[in-house]
């Protein structure tokens, strides 16, 4: 559905990302893991035609995009929720929804809502509040049921664990789940969080300081001993300044049979 | 007693120059808060305006409310040239850079304006001459209906427009966010353009309503007129637009009760009281009456 194939960018002198190679096939949750600086928001913003690449192609669904204008790559269905959520402080919950609707011509977006409501109920009794003034739990939330509204075919989902309780993740990762196998929705997870994106993807690729470094199946990646140094945690690492978040991310390898049971690539499955 | 009446009589006067530069500090705000741009040509643009009005009343004898739109209209055409050739391919240049970007567009729109209508003083007809009714020893002039009335009606509509249409809800949410607002498929640019357009033109209103009771239009009549907006923008915050309603007002009231004040030397300093009062009330509001004292976090 979407294929990125060589693709370097750069901020300036400075290269962000090397020769990028990868493919999201129809259907799938594709999970991009990296810990911080490897370059996962670069790539997203980077097919979200915010970027420009200096070298390589970007094709969804065999239309090139890597030039394209960003209303016209949201149009496509390529659709974004960014890193840090991104809201209209200011707007009301609603204001933030309908604007997810920007370019649907058709203006009934009632049952969009209903269904964004359908999975994220508290949303429904704040409709009134300013998004900056929902908890960071709410505002991932309506960042994704904004991005629903429009609509997408292939949501590109930035961190969106960031900064948040671990019941609260797990709950974000079943309704991302939930997307994709009762939607159909195809989904690509730029994530810290190597547990719980494994848990739910089909795919992943490791981005390491701008480099794809592995890709594999998630039991090919839990195998992997790199993998399990880096981010299943028997290692700790912790670099500048989101060691919060990714104390919350690591969590001893006993845990991985629990995750397991989750796993769809076959091959996982005991 | 006689007194209290010429006071009150002024701050009414006060009243209707103060929706004016409302209505002037509602286009730069507007402006400053999608494009982060302190437009400093909007002198200059509302002065084209109100010359393509003052063109409309007299060689083409329209009467005044035609010569209102044709000077709304021209301004539109004008904000949205402004954005897309100077201030666009600017775009990501420093915001000091894009100030004088506007100073240089203050300085060509002169000039054009310099060689087709010339540089003297043109005199200004206005239709609407005398009063409307007197209460007292008050005298609501038609003038003074007419402002109200029309900055009532212009800044209800345009608060209304941001806050119940598609485009409006999107250009607040350009004004926060505008990587969010890409991501959502607004065209970022196209909102800015919009709001160079719909700023010049409420600036123009401002302009056309204002100058017969000035002496009449030439080529930097109307910077005061901007400073005087600008002020109110400040004062009101500069990122809230009720705030520049509510500076607009104020200017307008205190700089009329000024000029009532019976000594003359106060009369003539009158605007440089009124600048003296801004800076003391930004002293103890340095974000203005209704600014934002801190950024909302996302
Ligand atoms: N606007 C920018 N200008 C210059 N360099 C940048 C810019 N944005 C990111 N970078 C650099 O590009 C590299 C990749 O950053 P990026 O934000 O894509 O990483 P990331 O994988 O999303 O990290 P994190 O998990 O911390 O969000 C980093 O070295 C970063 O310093
Ligand atoms: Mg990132």
């Amino acid at each position: 559905m979407l294929r990125l194939e060589d693709v370097d960018i750069s901020y300036g002198p400075i290269p962000a990302l090397k020769e990028i190679s990868l493919a999201i096939p129809q259907g799938q949750v594709v999970a991009l893991l990296g810990p911080n600086g490897a370059g996962k928001t670069t790539l997203l913003r980077t097919i979200s035609g915010i970027l420009r690449p200096q070298k390589g192609t970007i094709s969804f669904e065999g239309r090139r995009i890597e030039r394209a204008r960003t209303d016209k790559i949201v149009s496509a269905g390529i659709v974004q929720v960014p890193e840090g959520r991104q809201l209209f402080a200011d707007l009301s919950v609603l204001e933030n929804l309908r604007m997810g609707g920007f370019l649907r011509k058709d203006c009934d977006l009632q049952k969009d809502f209903d269904q964004v409501f359908s999975y994220f109920p508290v949303l429904r009794d704040r409709l009134s509040q300013a998004a900056g003034t929902l908890s960071g739990g709410e505002m991932q939330m309506l960042a994704i049921g904004r991005a629903l509204v429009a609509r997408p075919r292939l949501l590109l989902l930035d961190e969106p664990s960031l900064g948040l309780a671990p019941v609260i993740v797990q709950k974000l990762f079943t309704v991302i789940k939930d997307l994709n196998q009762r939607q159909g929705l195809t989904v690509l997870l730029a994530e810290q969080n190597a547990h719980l994106s494994l848990g739910i993807s089909h795919y992943a690729y490791v981005l390491e300081t701008g480099k794809l470094a592995l890709s594999g199946t998630p039991g090919e990646l839990r195998r992997n001993e790199a993998v399990q140094q880096l981010y299943l945690g028997t290692k700790t690492v912790v670099s500048h300044n989101k060691d919060r978040q990714i104390a919350a991310s690591i969590r001893p390898l006993a845990n991985v049979e629990e995750v397991r049971g989750e796993d769809r690539s076959d091959e996982d499955t005991h | 007693m006689e007194n209290l009446w010429l006071y009150l009589q002024f701050a009414i006067n006060g009243i209707a120059n103060g929706c004016l530069y409302a209505l002037m500090a509602l286009g730069m705000v507007l402006i400053f808060k999608t494009t982060d741009v302190v437009n400093f040509a909007q002198a200059d643009m509302t002065m084209l305006s109100t010359f393509v009005a003052y063109t409309a009343l007299t060689s083409w004898k329209w009467p005044f409310a035609g010569a209102l739109v044709a000077a709304i209209i021209a301004a539109f055409i004008v904000g949205l040239i402004v954005e897309r050739f100077a201030l666009r391919p600017a775009q990501n240049a420093p915001v000091i850079s894009l100030l004088i970007t506007t100073l240089g567009v203050a300085l060509i729109i002169n000039a054009v304006a310099g060689g087709i209508w010339g540089y003297q003083t043109l005199p200004f007809e206005y239709p609407l001459k005398g009063r409307l009714f007197s209460i007292g020893n008050l005298s609501f002039t038609k003038h003074n209906a007419l402002t109200v009335v029309v900055a009532l009606v212009l800044s209800l509509g345009f608060f209304a427009f941001l806050k119940f249409t598609k485009i409006g809800i999107a250009m607040r949410a350009t004004a926060q966010n505008k990587l969010a607002a890409r991501l959502m498929g607004i065209n970022v640019d196209r909102i800015s353009m919009l709001c160079w357009g719909i700023g010049a033109a409420i600036g123009a209103v401002a302009g056309v309503i204002i100058t017969p009771t000035i002496t009449g239009i030439n080529l930097n009549v109307m910077v005061s007129v901007m400073l005087k907006g600008f002020a109110a923008a400040v004062l009101g915050g500069f990122t809230s637009l009720p705030g520049a309603l509510v500076g607009g007002l104020l200017i307008g009231v205190i700089e009329n009760l000024f000029i009532a004040i019976p000594v003359d030397w106060v009369g003539q300093f009158r605007e440089t009281f009124v600048f003296a009062l801004i800076i003391l009330i930004l002293t103890v509001r340095p974000h203005g009456l209704l600014g934002e004292t801190a950024h909302r976090g996302t």
